[in-house]
């Protein structure tokens, strides 16, 4: 009886991580292309230096953080994907938003502060929370890097 | 200057499968996986719990430990009544033993309960309950009661099915993430793990109605305990009993197989089992009303 209720309760979760950790990602993705679009003039590099013509510009630092939880689905799918090893499906789709996201908000920083293009990107990854339980609770994503402004 | 992030193309860094896809293909790998590896291990498990010396067994349950299990002060039946039934018992399982050509340790014990049942355990205890008296008509259908319990203990059928069980519980805890392995001795679910499947209630019939054969001379009165519960198979009392007994069908039919063609007399309960006996069937009628 005891593990007919557990199973139940396992299976809800499940239920639950599945259909709303879905409804999230999509919808997540769905904005995220659509800023992505309206962004796409603040130049974005990892180059260390400006190109010559931001030469002349101010510089800035602009950031970007977002943290993102992952869902009991993703969690078991990637509990069960650790005996059998490959690619963690689950969590690659995660990381990619997050990365995305933070670049988009530091997109986002730079064009409030008037700057044509951010130089010298750099992403910072660490996990938080979950670090008790084994498992992966959250994670976090910094992106920043140089905004350039134009001088006036 | 005004230079453009480019559209990266999707599908990438991400995939764009269903998660679902991926979760079930890995739900049945290794549950496959899992089924596998507990049917092998269960399966050495009974077989080498074969060779458990029959002493350890007899340590691990004491007769303090049976005398326990078998509450042995009853309220419903006068003492003196009990002892002697349960001496009686001990009659017939000597008688049978001695027909035995590597009589094993064994010793009976009659349980105050009502519900209609047998059971051997490890350490070569046999229990029988008293609401298994109004089952029976005459001493060859007990005999065949106890030559069946009898039969358990002989082919180690108890300590076999510990193991099993025992081995698939760990395995299971193992999976769930459950280190609690103290815990599951100290259940007191125990003796549900001793659940025989078919092939041995099987084997044990077999090996009865052989003992029968020859203290008797005849298997006649063999099937009397079963035919009395599928003829009541509707009863509250026997519900329990084909849960955990099935086919009771085909192993009357089985026993009937061996009895002799000409009626042959049967043995009359010895008079304290008979005596208790009456007294439980009254008992059993009030509590079906």
């Amino acid at each position: 009886m005891e593990a007919i209720i557990n199973l139940g309760i396992f299976i809800g979760l499940l239920f639950i991580g599945y259909f709303f950790g879905r409804r999230a990602e999509n919808n997540h993705y769905k904005s995220i292309t659509k800023r992505e679009d309206e962004l796409r003039d603040i130049y974005v590099s990892s180059e260390r230096f400006p190109h010559p013509p931001f030469l002349t510009h101010d510089s800035q630092l602009v950031s970007g953080s977002v943290v993102i939880s992952v869902d009991y689905f993703k969690v078991i799918v990637a509990g069960l994907k650790t005996l059998v090893g490959g690619r963690l499906t689950a969590y690659e789709s995660l990381l990619d938003r997050a990365r995305r996201e933070a670049i988009l908000r530091m997109q986002q920083e730079a064009k409030s502060l008037g700057a044509q293009a951010i130089v010298n990107l750099k992403f910072e990854t660490s996990r938080i929370s979950g670090n008790a339980n084994k498992g992966v609770g959250s994670i976090e994503v910094l992106a920043y890097g140089t905004g350039l402004i134009e001088r006036t | 200057m005004s230079l453009k992030n480019p559209k990266i193309p999707e599908g990438i860094n991400a995939s764009q499968e269903n998660p679902l896809k991926e979760f079930f293909w890995l739900l049945l790998g290794v549950g496959i996986s899992i089924i596998i590896f507990v049917a092998c291990i269960s399966y050495f498990a009974q077989v080498l719990s074969s060779y458990i010396p029959f002493e350890w067994e007899e340590s691990w349950v004491s007769e303090n430990l049976a005398n326990q299990l078998a509450k042995k002060e009853n309220d419903t039946f006068s003492t003196s009544d009990f002892e002697q039934a349960q001496r009686s018992l001990e009659t017939i399982l000597s008688g049978l033993q001695s027909k035995q050509s590597t009589p094993s340790k064994i010793k009976i014990h009659l349980i105050d309960s009502t519900i209609p049942n047998a059971f051997a355990t490890l350490g070569g205890h046999i229990f029988i309950n008293t609401g298994l008296l109004p089952h029976i008509e005459s001493e060859n259908g007990l005999a065949m009661v106890i030559a069946h319990e009898m039969a358990h203990v002989e082919h180690r059928h108890p300590i076999q099915s510990l193991s099993r069980g025992l081995i698939i519980q760990l395995v299971s805890m193992m999976i769930f993430a459950d280190n609690s392995v103290s815990s599951m001795l100290n259940q007191t679910s125990f003796l549900a793990l001793l659940r025989y499947n078919r092939q041995m209630e099987s084997e044990s019939d077999n090996t009865a109605l052989i003992t029968l054969q020859n203290y008797y001379g005849h298997t006649e009165g063999a099937h009397e305990f079963f035919q009395s519960m599928l003829n009541e198979k509707e009863g509250r009392m026997s519900i329990e009993f084909f849960n955990t007994h099935p086919d009771v069908d085909k192993r009357i039919h089985n026993i009937q197989k061996s009895m002799p063609l000409k009626a042959v007399s049967l043995t009359p309960l010895p008079a304290p089992l008979a005596k208790l006996k009456e007294q439980a069937s009254t008992l059993d009628l009030d509590i079906i009303d």
